[in-house]
């Protein structure tokens, strides 16, 4: 699965949020500006049935012409759609406004002396409603023998849904514009930090392990990401001690044992220079004991070796050079020809033109015979050794394939471990660093050797090697 | 045969001394660097044994005085430090072999002898060893007057035993020499290479030629060693 990058990953749950919040301010706005103009609403019915009340209480329980005229221009004028009926508590309807059809409001419901707020369908407007509110008024209508008559005045609830709508419409339009603002904002302003934590990693990763002298350029604020630099560099110059510990301990390690050998050397070669002089017993003793010193100058010889490439010191006093490992190749196939040749292994050389690099002649040569050596040594007489070199890009390719039984599963990531010997067995004589070697070699010219064979096929090493 | 030895530590000049003597070399020995230059300079040293690690002068400023001076005098060096550069350093510098610490007894001695009796030249000239007659100018081997066919590499190996006849060769020499290698141990591909040529120079002759010093080298001669 990719990784959601960084920046994703802050915007997304704050952005979540923040739309979750705005929804929740608007739906709260709305919904109490919808009770505002509701309440308005109801107030203006009430005080209408006021007026009405007024006109019939002024007159007595009479219809006075005049008054109903201005009660019903008023009702007609107004610029929501209003209508008011007046009716005997049975439903028959006494007096209704204009603008109401012949069946009124529809029959009446049983009224106590509380006003009652209802939603009826509009009288005319087929799917629209309208507020209604009933109230029994508490006098007679003498002429028509009425006693508390009900009055009902409604409202058409269109205007003020639509405005409603149209308040929500204009609140999430608002709210919306704000989150994108908020999106773009913390794009840029995360995108911001993310550029300088960015530039922290590439620095970082270009230090390694030969330049680790290199610091993080440090900006002074003392804030996070100078506090980053800060662990960091610590944390490199800690790595930079300890790798040179480790780098001085095996030179110097090398080298201290370099003088007790050449004497333990000299006084073996100087007793058994005379074998005569010794009982035989003691001169094989002697001679085996020679044989093992001579495998410990071979070890200390390449852990020196080991110790110089890991300090780069071999480089700089050979970068200039320039070679052609094609021919290199050649050469070096030639002379392991013969030896391949008495195993029974033949030896075959691939190579398309030339294959020009800086670099060591005699490194080099050391590591490609490394891999000629184990290849023709862990392939069955009868088998095969294909080596090839060419130029991929700006890599030379180098790759000395075996037929042999490889290398196992268990021990592909470990072949190039100091020490690791593999339990096919490279026999006693191996130093267990012929790998390592190699893989130091090729890394100290900006290299990389590795393995590119599976468990189960011949073993088949590659260095990999920046071309001139 | 008189060698300076300059070396500052004394238990392993003190081991040089012991085991040279006894093979007829005389061994003087300097501990530090100026009083080897003056040595290699006023006395009569055949050849000069070179420490590099050096008190007071070290083994590569010794050298570079030795040859400004016009001391022709055959220096080998001894070091402890056994990089690329260190060896091309010190050749450059004058010295005529380079033998890296621990080195066997066998090895140095090899190598002084064949210093001493400087390698004959073969340019040019036709070497009769026995009945074996080698012309390197054209190439061209024949023994009991019968042509041998070598390769390149085979003769190159011929040439050089011829070079240092009657002297032993290392098996490390032949590999600084003929293949111009330094690392690894090389020895298998050189024995393989001897075998080579014996079966084509000394297959069937009366004499043999090539001869092996176990656990030293070869020797190319009329005679066994």
């Amino acid at each position: 699965m990719r990784p959601i990058p960084f920046r994703w990953r802050v915007l997304g749950p704050t952005l979540v949020l923040a739309a979750v919040v705005a929804a929740a301010l608007v739906g709260l706005v709305h919904l109490r500006s919808d009770s505002q103009r509701r309440n308005a609403l109801t107030n203006t019915l009430a005080s209408k049935t006021e007026e009405v009340y007024a006109v019939l209480a002024a007159d007595r329980g009479s219809f006075d012409l005049a008054s109903f005229l201005e009660l019903e221009t008023r009702y007609a004028s107004s610029p929501y759609e209003y209508f008011f009926e007046l009716c005997a508590p049975d439903g028959r309807v006494l007096l209704c406004s204009e603008n109401l059809p012949q069946a009124g409001l529809g029959p009446l419901a049983e009224v106590g002396s509380a006003p009652l707020l209802a939603r009826r369908p509009h009288p005319r407007a087929v799917g629209e409603e309208v507020l209604v509110r009933t109230q029994r008024l508490p006098l007679d209508v003498a002429h028509a023998g009425v006693a508390g008559p009900v009055v009902r005045v409604a409202a058409c609830l269109a205007p003020l849904l639509a405005a409603s709508r149209a308040d929500l419409r204009s609140n999430v339009l608002a709210a919306a514009l704000a989150l994108v603002v908020l999106a773009g904002a913390l794009w840029f302003v995360v995108g911001r930090s993310l550029r300088s934590v960015s530039a922290i990693t590439r620095h970082a990763a270009s230090i390694s392990g030969t330049n680790l002298r290199e610091r993080l350029p440090r900006s002074g604020s003392g804030d996070e990401l100078d506090r980053l630099s800060e662990v960091l560099n610590e944390l490199f110059a800690g790595l930079e001690r300890s790798l040179a510990q480790m780098e001085s301990f095996t030179a110097d390690a090398a080298h201290q044992l370099r003088t007790p050998l050449t004497r333990i050397r000299g006084e073996l070669d100087l007793v058994l220079a005379r074998p005569g002089d010794l009982p035989e017993e003691t001169r094989l003793s002697l001679e085996a004991a020679r044989s093992e010193l001579e495998r410990l100058v071979e070890t200390c010889a390449r852990l020196l070796l080991l110790a110089r490439l890991d300090r780069g010191a071999l480089v700089h006093e050979l970068r200039g050079e320039r070679l052609d490992l094609a021919v290199l190749a050649q050469e070096l196939v030639e002379q392991v020809a013969p030896l391949a040749a008495e195993k029974g292994v033949e030896v075959r050389l691939g190579t398309s033109g030339s294959a020009p690099l800086p670099g060591s002649r005699a490194l080099l040569a050391e590591a490609l015979l490394n891999l000629l050596d184990n290849a023709i040594r862990y392939t069955p007489p009868g088998g095969r050794v294909e080596v090839s070199v060419h130029v991929e890009g700006r890599e030379v390719l180098a790759s000395v394939q075996d037929s042999g039984p490889g290398i196992d599963a268990q021990e592909q990531a470990l072949v190039f471990r100091r020490f690791f010997r593999g339990r096919g067995g490279g026999g006693a004589s191996g130093t267990g660093l012929g790998l390592a070697i190699v893989r130091g070699i090729a890394r100290a010219h900006g290299g990389e050797a590795e393995l590119a064979s599976a468990a189960g096929t011949g073993a088949h090493f590659r260095l990999r090697l920046p071309a001139a | 045969m008189h060698v300076l030895l300059v070396e500052d530590d004394p238990r392993v000049s003190g081991l040089v001394q012991r085991g040279l003597e006894p093979l007829g070399f005389q061994v003087e020995v300097a501990g530090d660097g100026v009083r080897g230059l003056e040595r290699a300079l006023d006395g009569t040293p055949e050849i000069v044994i070179l420490d590099l690690c050096l008190p007071r002068l070290d083994g590569n400023a010794v050298l570079a005085e030795l040859r400004r001076r016009g001391g022709p005098v055959p220096v080998l060096v001894l070091s402890a430090l056994d990089g690329v550069g260190d060896r091309v350093r010190a050749l450059d510098g004058g010295a005529d072999d380079f033998l890296v610490k621990p080195f066997s007894f066998d090895e140095l001695v090899a190598r002084l002898r064949a210093l001493v009796r400087r390698p004959k030249s073969l340019t040019g000239t036709v070497v009769e060893v026995g009945d074996l007659r080698i012309d390197a100018f054209a190439h061209r081997v024949e023994r009991g007057g019968r042509v041998l066919s070598l390769t390149a590499k085979e003769f190159a190996l011929l040439a050089y035993l011829v070079r240092h006849r009657g002297s032993i060769v290392t098996r490390a020499m032949i590999a600084e020499h003929v293949w111009g290698q330094h690392f690894g141990s090389f020895s298998n591909v050189i024995d393989v290479y001897i075998r080579y040529l014996r079966a084509k120079v000394d297959e069937g002759a009366e004499h043999k030629l090539i001869h092996t010093v176990r656990g030293v080298g070869y020797v190319l001669s009329e005679t066994r060693p």
